[in-house]
C-alpha cells in the first residue's frame, strides 16, 4: 500500500454487525488509508458491504468494532459530503436550495449560499435550472445536482455511492469525463463506489476490490495514469488488459455471492 | 427475545402503563372520581350493566343493527363500486350522486330517515347503512380500478369471459381491496350508528350512554365507551382472522401492510 | 371541449331525474309535500340563508367557526404529536394501540364526560369534536413521516440538519402529502362531530337549526339545513382537493415516487 501523502481517511480493522434475526456481519477486518487528494474506488459483488463502509466513514453507522478517522484541516470544514445511488435530492426543495442545504445547516447566510449554490451549478452546466423543481429534471441532471450538492459542502472527503449506477450508457460516459474534470480542478480526497470496472480503472488512483459477504478487503490495485489522464485512455489497450485482469481476480468473488444470495 | 416478543411488549408497554397509572391514581384519590372513576370499577359496572342490566339489551340491539346496515351496505355497495370501476358510463351516471353524498355527515340525515320511516328500527338501519354505502362503493371502485390492465388484457387474452371474467379474474385481484373496503365500511357503520344512537334513539348501545350522561353515572358513561371502543376492536380482528382463509394465496407481509391501512 | 362535454352527459342524469321526479310527485300530491316539499320550493326557501330574522346566518357562521377551530387544533397538535412519537419506536407503537381502540368510538360519546368537566361551554364542543380527528391527524402524520425515503434522513444527517430544520425542513415537508390526506379525512369527521354535538347540545348552528326545525316539523327550513351541510361537506372534499393539489408543487413527483 503506497502511501505519497499525509493520511486523510484512517479506516482501522473496521467491522459491522447488524444485529437482528439474520445477523448479518457486513464488513470484517477492514483497513485502509486514503490520502489527501486521492481518489479511491471500491468495487465488489452485490450485498459485500460497499455502502456499509462509505456510511461507516460518513458516521452515519457506528463501526462494531475498530475504528474510522478522518483528519480536519479546519475546525468547521464539514468531514464529508455523499453523493447517493438514487440521487436523493429533496422534492420540496428547488435545485438551487437543494445544493444550498449543507450550507444552510451550518447557519451560511442565505445570500452566500446562493452563490455558492449557483457557482457549483454552473460548474456542472446546470447554471439555468437552479429555480426548477427535481421533478422537472432528467435523470443525469439530478445526479449531478447531487453532486453539486456535494461540492458545495466544500467537505474533507467526498463519498460517492454508484453516483452513476442509474443512468443509461452516454450519460454514464459524460459524467465520468465531467467527474475527472473535477478531480483535477479542486483535487477532493474521493472514496467511489461502482459496479462498473472500466469506470472505476478510468477515474482512480487505487482500486479496491472486496469479497463476497462477510466483505473483506481481497486486494488494492495501484493505477498510475496520474490525474491528468485524458478521455482517450479508455481507448488504449493497457486500459482494456487492466480492466480485464480486475474482472479476472472479482469473478469468483461475484459467483460467490450469487450462490450465497440462492440459499 | 426475539423480534416478535419484543414487537408485542413495544405495543403494549404504553397502553399498560397508562392503565395502570389511571387504575392506581383513582384508588388513591389523586382525581376527582365524579369525573374518573376508578378503572376496575368501570369493568365491574360494564359487567354488571351486561348481565343484570339493560345494557345488554342495548348491546344486542346495537349488534342488530349493525349487521343489517352492513350487510345491506356490503351487497350493494361492491355491485355499485364493481359496476362503476368497470363501466364508464355507470361512473358517470353516480359519480355526482357519490361525490355529493359521500362527504355528507349522514348524521344529518337521521331526521329525513326518520320522517320516511318513522321512529322504528329503520331510520338507525338506514342511516348507518348510508355511511358505509358510500365508503364501501369508494373503496371497491378504487380496488377494480387500481387492477393492472395487461392483468386484464392477459385474462381475456386466455379466455376468461363473461361471469368466468368475474369470478376467476375480477375478484380474486380486488379482493384484498376488497376486504380492506369492506373493514372500513363496517367500522364507518359502527360509527354512525353509534353516533345516531346517541343523538336520537331510545334503546343501543350509544343511547344507553346518552341516558348515563343525563343522570350523571359517569361509571356507566365510561363502560359505554369501552364497549364502543371492543366492537371496534372485534370488527378488525375478525376482518384479520377471516383475510387468510378468504385469501389464502396472499403472503403475511402483504396482509400486514393491508391491515395497517388507516 | 365541447367533445368532452359530449360524452360526459351521463353526468347529468341521475341528480336531474331524482331532482325533477321529487318535483313532479310532490307537485302532484303523490309524496306528501309536508314531508318532501317540492326541491324549488326549497331553493327559494334557501333565501332565509340571508335573512337576518332567522338566525341562519349566524348558525352557518358558528358551525363554520367551530369546524374551522377543530380542524386547526387537530393538525396543530395532531403533527407536532405525530412526529414527535416517531423519535421513539416504544412510543409510536405504543401509542398506535391506544389509538387503534380509541379510533371507532365516535367523538360524539365523550360529549356527556366532557359536559361534566366543563360545563356546556364551546371548550366542551370542540374537545369532544377534536377527539377523532386528532387521532386522524397523529395516525396520518406517523405514516407520512414513515413514508420518507430513508436515504433523505441520511441526507439531512450527513449535511448536518438538526434540530429545527430536521423537524420544519425535512420531517413535516416529507410527510407533508400524508399530512394533507390526513386534513382531508380529519374534515370530514369534524364535520360530522361537529354536526352531531350540535344536534344534541348546542343552542345554536346548523346541526341545532337541523334538529329543533325537524321537531317543530318545518321541513322545510330542514332540507334548507341539509343542503348547507351537503355543500359544506362538498368543500371539504371537492373543494380541499382543488386548494391541495396546488399548495404543493412537488406533489406530483412524490406521489409518482411513491407508485
Ligand atoms: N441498515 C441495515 N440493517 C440491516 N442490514 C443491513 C443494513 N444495511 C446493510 N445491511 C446488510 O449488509 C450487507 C451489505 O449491504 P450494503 O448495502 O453495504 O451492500 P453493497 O455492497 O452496497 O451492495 P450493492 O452493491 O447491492 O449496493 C447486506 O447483506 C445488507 O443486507
Ligand atoms: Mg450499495
Amino acid at each position: 500500500m503506497s502511501v505519497q501523502a499525509k493520511a486523510k481517511v484512517r479506516l482501522n480493522d473496521v467491522a459491522k454487525k447488524f444485529p437482528g434475526q439474520e445477523n448479518v456481519t457486513a464488513l470484517e477486518g477492514v483497513s485502509l488509508e486514503v490520502a489527501e487528494s486521492e481518489f479511491v474506488s471500491i468495487v465488489g459483488p452485490s450485498g459485500c458491504g460497499k455502502s456499509t463502509l462509505l456510511r461507516l466513514v460518513a458516521g452515519l453507522y457506528e463501526p462494531s468494532s475498530g475504528t474510522v478517522e478522518i483528519e480536519s484541516s479546519k475546525p468547521d470544514r464539514p468531514k464529508t459530503a455523499m453523493v447517493f445511488q438514487e440521487h436523493a435530492l429533496f422534492p420540496w426543495l428547488s435545485v438551487r436550495e437543494n445544493v444550498m442545504f449543507g450550507p444552510r445547516n451550518r447557519n451560511m447566510p442565505k445570500k452566500e449560499a446562493a452563490e455558492i449554490a449557483d457557482e457549483q451549478l454552473a460548474r456542472l452546466g446546470l447554471a439555468r435550472f437552479g429555480d426548477f423543481f427535481p421533478h422537472q429534471l432528467s435523470g443525469g441532471m439530478k445526479q449531478r445536482v447531487g453532486i453539486a450538492r456535494a461540492l458545495a459542502q466544500d467537505a474533507e472527503v467526498l463519498l460517492m455511492d454508484e453516483p452513476l449506477g442509474a443512468l443509461d450508457a452516454q450519460t454514464r460516459t459524460l459524467l465520468q469525463e465531467q467527474i475527472l474534470e473535477l478531480r483535477q480542478q479542486t483535487k477532493p480526497t474521493v472514496l467511489y463506489i461502482t459496479h462498473a470496472i472500466d469506470e472505476a480503472v478510468f477515474l482512480s488512483d487505487r482500486i479496491v476490490l472486496m469479497s463476497a459477504r462477510p466483505g473483506r478487503i481481497r486486494d488494492i490495485v495501484q493505477l498510475d495514469f496520474g490525474p491528468d489522464r485524458s478521455p482517450e485512455l479508455r481507448g488504449t489497450s493497457e486500459f482494456a488488459a487492466l480492466s480485464q485482469d480486475i474482472w479476472n481476480h472479482l469473478r469468483d468473488e461475484v459467483q460467490l455471492a450469487m450462490a450465497v444470495d440462492d440459499r | 427475545m426475539s423480534p416478535s416478543v419484543y414487537r408485542g411488549a413495544q405495543a403494549w408497554a404504553i397502553p399498560i402503563v397508562l392503565l395502570a397509572v389511571w387504575e392506581t391514581s383513582t384508588r388513591a384519590g389523586l382525581l376527582d372520581p365524579r369525573f374518573f372513576p376508578v378503572l376496575s370499577d368501570i369493568l365491574v359496572t360494564a359487567v354488571d350493566q351486561l348481565v343484570n342490566g339493560r345494557l345488554g339489551l342495548d348491546l344486542v340491539l346495537t349488534l342488530q343493527r349493525l349487521m343489517m346496515a352492513f350487510a345491506l351496505a356490503a351487497v350493494l355497495g361492491v355491485a355499485i363500486g364493481v359496476a362503476s370501476g368497470r363501466w364508464r358510463t355507470v361512473e358517470l351516471l353516480i359519480r355526482p350522486i357519490t361525490d355529493t353524498l359521500y362527504p355528507l355527515p349522514k348524521i344529518a340525515l337521521l331526521p329525513l330517515f326518520i320522517i320516511i320511516f318513522g321512529r322504528g328500527e329503520g331510520a338507525y338501519v338506514i342511516t348507518a347503512f348510508a355511511t358505509g354505502f358510500f365508503q364501501i362503493i369508494i373503496s371497491t371502485r378504487g380496488s377494480v380500478r387500481d387492477v393492472p390492465s395487461d392483468l386484464i388484457e392477459a385474462g381475456r387474452n386466455f379466455g376468461a369471459t363473461g361471469t368466468r371474467f368475474f369470478t376467476r379474474l375480477l375478484f380474486p385481484a380486488i379482493a384484498p381491496g376488497l376486504l380492506n373496503g369492506l373493514r372500513l365500511g363496517m367500522a364507518t357503520c359502527l360509527i354512525t350508528l353509534v353516533a345516531a344512537e346517541f343523538v336520537g334513539a331510545e334503546y343501543g348501545l350509544g343511547a344507553m350512554i346518552r341516558r348515563a350522561g343525563q343522570q350523571f353515572a359517569v361509571e356507566e358513561v365510561y363502560a359505554g365507551i369501552v364497549l364502543a371502543g371492543v366492537l371496534g376492536l372485534l370488527i378488525n380482528l375478525a376482518f384479520r382472522l377471516v383475510t387468510p382463509i378468504v385469501l389464502p394465496w396472499q403472503r403475511p407481509a402483504q396482509r400486514a401492510a393491508g391491515g395497517q391501512k388507516v | 371541449m365541447r367533445r368532452a362535454l359530449g360524452e360526459k352527459w351521463p353526468l347529468f342524469v341521475g341528480p336531474v331525474f331524482i331532482l325533477l321526479t321529487w318535483e313532479l310527485l310532490s307537485r302532484a300530491d303523490v309524496i306528501r309535500p309536508t314531508f318532501f316539499p317540492p326541491p324549488t320550493e326549497i331553493l327559494i326557501r334557501a333565501g332565509i340563508i340571508f335573512d337576518a330574522g332567522s338566525g341562519m346566518g349566524g348558525d352557518i357562521i358558528a358551525t363554520l367557526l367551530r369546524v374551522l377551530a377543530t380542524i386547526f387544533f387537530a393538525v396543530l397538535i395532531g403533527v407536532a404529536l405525530g412526529i414527535a412519537i416517531t423519535a421513539s419506536q416504544w412510543m409510536e407503537r405504543g401509542t398506535n394501540t391506544v389509538l387503534a381502540f380509541l379510533y371507532p368510538i365516535p367523538g360524539v360519546l365523550f360529549f356527556p364526560f366532557l359536559t361534566f368537566l366543563l360545563g356546556r361551554t364551546e371548550m366542551a364542543i370542540i374537545l369532544t369534536a377534536l377527539v377523532t380527528p386528532l387521532i386522524v391527524m397523529v395516525l396520518y402524520t406517523v405514516a407520512g413521516v414513515r413514508s420518507i425515503d430513508r436515504t433523505l434522513l441520511e441526507v439531512a444527517d450527513n449535511y448536518g440538519a438538526d434540530g429545527a430544520r430536521r423537524f420544519f425542513g425535512i420531517l413535516v415537508p416529507g410527510a407533508l402529502p400524508s399530512i394533507v390526506t390526513g386534513i382531508r379525512v380529519s374534515l370530514g369527521f369534524t364535520l360530522i362531530a361537529v354536526i352531531a354535538i350540535e344536534m344534541v347540545g348546542a343552542s345554536n348552528g346548523l346541526g341545532q337549526f337541523l334538529w329543533s326545525n325537524w321537531q317543530i316539523l318545518r321541513v322545510t327550513d330542514m332540507y334548507v339545513a341539509l343542503l348547507i351541510i351537503a355543500v359544506l361537506g362538498l368543500l371539504s372534499s371537492v373543494g380541499f382537493d382543488a386548494v391541495a393539489d396546488r399548495m404543493l408543487p412537488w406533489r406530483r413527483d412524490v406521489q409518482g415516487a411513491q407508485t
